[in-house]
């Protein structure tokens, strides 16, 4: 028999019954999360490692510990499918605004590889003689 | 100002809890509270790596 019910197994139209998990279930959570973020704080004073792969190991532990939170702490793993894609939509549309701000901010670019764009008009007047 | 909230939010939910003033039929309370709470939290998770961690 398993812990938890989700919606889903619930008549159509019948409001969404699920039970959460137990105790020691989250306790086990948050030891993890615990774990991952020990992790991240060790691999900031990890000396002589490339700078990508930190990057890189650095943003998938905040996706591991993203998904975890949101998926236990805010029951969406059991929810109804809808909260699911209500949550993954308003996801993808601030990544995507995100990453339009960051363009916008030429975050992409190396240092001194952007040139700034020059005005199609003068922003001063000069006085003309005469 | 999120997270002040949230704690004030969380404080009064737990006093409220203590005097007995939560019925059963209003756990819902709870679960929102705790929704906003994990919100902050799923914020600060991001902060925390790109802001602090990253080099």
């Amino acid at each position: 028999m398993t812990e938890t019910t989700t919606a889903e197994s619930a008549a159509p139209g019948a409001p969404a019954h699920h039970e959460h998990p137990s105790d020691w279930e989250y306790i086990k959570v948050a030891i993890f999360l615990a774990i991952v973020t020990a992790a991240e704080v060790g691999l900031y004073y990890v000396e002589g490692l490339d700078r990508h792969i930190i990057l890189l190991l650095l943003c998938a532990m905040m996706v591991v510990k993203f998904a975890v939170v949101v998926m236990w702490f805010m029951h969406l793993r059991f929810d109804s499918k809808i909260f699911r894609r209500f949550f993954v939509t308003g996801v993808l549309l601030a990544f995507g605004v995100y990453l339009i701000v960051l363009t916008t901010f030429h975050v992409w670019s190396r240092p001194g590889e952007h040139t700034p764009v020059t005005p199609r008009f003068p922003t001063t007047t000069t006085a003309r003689p005469g | 100002v999120h997270v002040v909230l949230g704690i004030l939010m969380l404080m009064s939910l737990f006093m409220l809890s203590l005097k007995g003033r939560i019925p059963d039929d209003r756990s819902e309370v709870i679960e929102l509270g705790g929704l906003y709470w994990h919100f902050v939290d799923v914020v600060w998770i991001i902060i925390f790596t790109l802001v602090y961690l990253v080099p």
